[in-house]
């Protein structure tokens, strides 16, 4: 316990940049191994007693994957930022990373012609920083306790 | 004095602008709001970004058109598919129209004069084999003009058929025994032809068929009717490449319209879009039509597709 909150408390006292670097770099990670994760699932899924198999793909890909986003980042950020709490909700929260991936995506694939992997992931990865700054935007929690 | 002032006063700004963005109230709306906003440039960037420019100089772009020959007298036929031919069309895509009981019917007879015409002209012929086709008419056809054709379409927008009435959808099992069943027709003829099958935007609830038949096809085709499925074809054309890992061909494009201006503008913009996406083609539909108005025949579409050809498609 008492090492936990030392790795916690050295987490708190970094730079706003290595926060934020360190932020960006967990979720562009988390969400470029989703992709992969889905793209290599998404046959099977569609093929899985059609239609179900893909009523379940989109529900992973569009309920459960922001909600798991949603709460990693407020999680960061709790950990990071000694807040409680959370100012936007998990799925909304997740949404928004998720689409503002996806749109950064589109937007590589379409103009450059980039293959996702390994160029687009690579690109995503690099761009921890604006991920983290966007993340940390995205969501807040509040430095008293909710009652 | 007045740069410290201006900074004082920007920081304040800042300052200002972070406390009220971080008010939970405010900080949702933002970012709803700008989901709106990423939702809509995902749906509609693709598009913009292609038909806004040249994005691929395919200079092989295969521009095609369906043929309902069956419908002209047999004396025209000869003298349609010159026509076609010299507007620049490379692909003359047709249904399959033979009476295998009679060798001597007038069908017979017009699929013989359309073929003594392609291979003259060497225009290359796409057969569009329907989805409830009979053993026996296929085979006379392909054991006749098999050898003639360049592309063989097996099924025709299988996910979307009807199986025995109005409304009465072919279950996944009924178009996968079936597609099997004139594919190994086909098969057995060992054509040099390239076999595909075509979809309409309809795949996307049922992705499980394409995926199926993909399998057994050289590319897979697309239809796309309608300005809003224009707009959207950019992400149906990345999604069919996506889940079949086949090349895409726009096997159905065009426009059921009186106002030849409007169909001439969706014709044109659709070429420019499909060949700035990269695709190997797009072939219209119709050159002739007797029941609708989606026939260029005639029409200044006609003259206008004969144009876009010579610019941007003659080899």
């Amino acid at each position: 316990m008492q090492s936990n909150n030392r790795v916690i408390n050295h987490f708190k006292n970094l730079h706003l940049i290595e926060k934020l670097a360190i932020q960006g770099f967990i979720i562009a990670v988390f969400l470029v191994i989703i992709e992969l994760w889905l793209n290599s699932v998404s046959d099977a899924f569609m093929s899985y007693l059609p239609p179900i198999g893909f009523a379940l793909l989109l529900a992973i890909t569009y309920f459960i994957q922001p909600l798991i986003i949603g709460s990693l980042n407020i999680a960061i950020i709790n950990v990071l930022y000694k807040t409680k709490g959370w100012q936007v909700g998990f799925w909304l929260n997740g949404l928004f990373l998720l689409l503002t991936f996806s749109t950064i995506n589109l937007l590589l694939q379409t103009v450059l012609q980039l293959e996702f992997l390994p160029y687009v992931a690579l690109i995503d990865v690099l761009l921890f920083l604006p991920f983290g700054s966007i993340a940390r935007f995205s969501n807040g929690g509040w430095k008293k306790p909710l009652d | 004095m007045n740069s410290r002032r201006m900074n004082e006063r920007l920081s304040s700004i800042f300052r200002w602008l972070g406390a009220f963005t971080n008010k939970s109230l405010v900080k949702n709306l933002i970012v709803i709001t700008l989901c709106v906003v990423l939702f809509f440039v995902q749906i509609f960037f693709p598009f913009n970004y292609y038909a806004s420019g040249e994005r691929s100089s395919n200079a092989n772009f295969q521009v095609g058109i369906h043929y309902v020959y069956e419908q002209d007298n047999l004396s025209q036929i000869y003298g349609q598919v010159a026509a076609i031919y010299g507007l620049g069309f490379k692909v003359i895509r047709i249904n399959l129209i033979c009476n295998p009981q009679y060798d001597d019917d007038i069908l017979n007879q017009k699929t013989e004069e359309f073929f003594s015409a392609t291979n003259h002209y060497g225009i290359a012929v796409a057969l569009v084999v329907q989805n409830q086709e009979s053993s026996a008419t296929l085979n006379y056809y392909l054991e006749h003009w098999g050898r003639d054709l360049k592309y063989v379409q097996i099924m025709n927008e299988p996910e979307t058929s009807t199986s025995w009435d109005v409304g009465a959808l072919f279950t996944d099992d009924e178009i996968i025994s079936d597609f099997n069943s004139l594919y190994s027709i086909v098969e057995s003829y060992n054509l040099t032809a390239q076999l595909y099958t075509n979809f309409g935007v309809g795949y996307m609830l049922r992705s499980n068929i394409p995926i199926a038949l993909s399998q057994k096809l050289d590319f897979v085709g697309l239809d796309i009717y309608m300005n809003s499925f224009l707009v959207l074809s950019p992400l149906f054309v990345q999604n069919l490449q996506g889940i079949t890992h086949k090349n895409v061909v726009i096997t159905e494009f065009g426009m059921s319209t009186s106002n030849s201006t409007a169909q001439t503008d969706f014709i044109i913009q659709g070429l420019n879009l499909f060949k700035s996406l990269g695709l190997k083609g797009c072939w219209i539909v119709y050159w002739n039509s007797a029941d609708d108005n989606y026939g260029i025949r005639g029409t200044p579409t006609q003259t206008a597709v004969g144009d876009w050809i010579a610019k941007n498609a003659k080899q």
